[in-house]
């Protein structure tokens, strides 16, 4: 399994941009990944003022105020259609995930969008599309404050610009450590590295911040691409390198090539199809296996006793054979 | 008494679709993956021989590791093999020193006139033995995936090994 839970999806549809989204996932293939998230980022202007949902108001109609400019759930809607095209092309060898990155820059001008996203968009056949991935990209440190104390389940990855400085905020150990306990994984996007010198500067002196302010990001850190060319992609062992670079060692790079973006689907899965992130159906989680073993229901939620079998079991299968089979051994 | 330690790098030159040749295939074969993902295998030009290859390598280590890099990296640099046909390569380094040139390796965009191309680092081993036999294993395997029906391709191109090794 080697996931890359970043690949951005074109701010404007065409054929064009399109076609080289599917260069990257082409190039993905073969590199050997597996897991990959199309990432639909927001602006604060793509939200402001909308509702995604269909939200309706007091007065029951639907919210039409700035439809003319933009429309969100029109947009979101679009995008999942073409996430949906790309899953029958790829899906024979690419397992891909909807990732929607919120970028915050005013807290108080969120809204209802984190609901409307884990609430899901409904198209007009009346089908509900959820995304399985939601993280936030905070542009100041009131977006980045939000998060630390507002979320409560809704966001499974905090992602930086790498691009540019992180300008007018500074990372601290408790700020990054309380949204590690809350399970939050933090992402280090690394194409800026192989786009321009100016770019790469920055990369490394970004990351060399979230990787001080993660102590060292063993359990929160995880890498994905982020590429918008297919240029910028590079293999396990490529990653692996560069990591090394800025400091880390094999145990922790190799952590978060693997396990940390299992751990922020399996989050995300869970969240979805959940009943508070404690009872969930199904034998393998994050790749969606629907074989499920030994369900039954409790109280209206679907429960999977585990393989272990109960001393009643035991004792029922001695009877039956009249024999204990330990005993059997002996003989 | 105590052996020079090396590693050796089995590498190969990838060559991503630009947007005309990915519409080219898509248009002309309704869309099927295989040829698009063989694209990315192409013969490298012969204009590319080994002095160019070494001459580049040495020419980006100077550029993005500076004098101290390219002296640290080129200590007991050799280019063991390189052939076009098949665009592929094993270097040799010494052992201190390999992630100069592995990172530098992984930077690199162009290669004399070639350009877009990413060189992709498959495997890194002590002895040049195993990186051989890890090379055979895999060229039979994209061989056999090559000659075999389509709906199996994705399965085939899957099960080409590649490094388990997590220390590099």
């Amino acid at each position: 399994m080697l996931c890359d839970l970043n690949v951005p999806f074109p701010t404007e549809i065409s054929s064009s941009s399109i076609n080289q989204l599917e260069r990257v996932l082409i190039t993905l293939i073969e590199l050997k990944y597996t897991h990959v998230a199309i990432n639909k980022q927001l602006t604060p202007n793509m939200y402001q003022n909308q509702s995604a949902g269909g939200q309706k108001n007091k007065n029951g109609n639907t919210n039409q105020s700035n439809k003319s400019e933009y429309d969100l759930k029109d947009d979101l809607n679009k995008f999942f259609e073409c996430f949906h095209k790309l899953v029958q092309k790829f899906g024979a060898s690419l397992k891909l995930f909807a990732r929607c990155t919120v970028e915050v820059n005013e807290p108080s001008k969120i809204g209802g969008v984190f609901i409307a996203m884990n609430g899901g968009i409904q198209n007009a056949n009346g089908v509900t599309n959820k995304f399985d991935l939601i993280s936030v990209l905070p542009l100041s440190e009131k977006g980045l404050i939000y998060l630390t104390s507002n979320s409560k389940g809704d966001v499974d990855i905090l992602t930086f610009d790498y691009s540019n400085y992180f300008n007018g905020f500074h990372l601290k150990h408790k700020t990054m450590n309380s949204l590690a306990k809350k399970g939050i994984k933090i992402e280090l996007v690394y194409s800026p590295l192989f786009c321009s010198s100016q770019q790469a500067i920055k990369f490394i002196a970004n990351s060399k911040q979230v990787i001080r302010t993660c102590r060292n990001g063993t359990n929160s850190v995880l890498v994905s691409s982020g590429a918008t060319s297919n240029l910028h992609v590079r293999n396990k062992l490529g990653v692996h390198t560069m990591l090394k670079f800025l400091g880390l060692k094999s145990h922790i790079y190799s952590r978060m090539m693997n396990e940390n973006p299992g751990l922020a689907l399996l989050n995300g899965r869970l969240r979805l199809k959940s009943y508070q992130q404690v009872v969930t159906s199904g034998s393998d989680v994050v790749n969606g296996v629907s074989g499920i073993e030994n369900e039954r229901e409790v109280n209206g939620f679907a429960v999977r006793s585990s393989n272990k079998r109960t001393r009643d079991e035991l004792e029922t299968d001695k009877t039956a054979d009249g024999e204990d089979i330990n005993h059997k051994k002996l003989k | 008494m105590v052996r020079f330690k090396s590693r050796y790098m089995l590498f190969e030159i990838l060559y991503p679709p630009t947007a005309e040749e990915y519409t080219a295939f898509t248009e002309a074969n309704n869309f099927v993956l295989e040829p698009a993902l063989l694209q990315h295998h192409k013969v490298t030009p012969s204009d590319v021989n080994n002095r160019v290859l070494v001459y580049e390598i040495k020419k980006s280590l100077q550029h993005f590791f500076g004098d101290y890099g390219l002296g640290r990296g080129t200590s007991m640099f050799q280019l063991k093999y390189f052939s076009n046909s098949t665009s592929t390569g094993i270097l040799r380094c010494s052992k201190d020193d390999y992630e100069y040139v592995l990172m530098t390796l992984n930077m690199m965009k162009k290669i004399g006139t070639l350009e877009n191309v990413i060189i992709n680092v498959v495997k890194v081993s002590g002895t040049i033995k195993k990186l051989e036999e890890f090379a055979i294993s895999r060229s039979d395997e994209l061989m056999r995936a090559l000659n075999q029906d389509k709906k199996d391709f994705l399965q085939s191109m899957s099960s080409i090994p590649v490094d388990k090794n997590e220390d590099i």
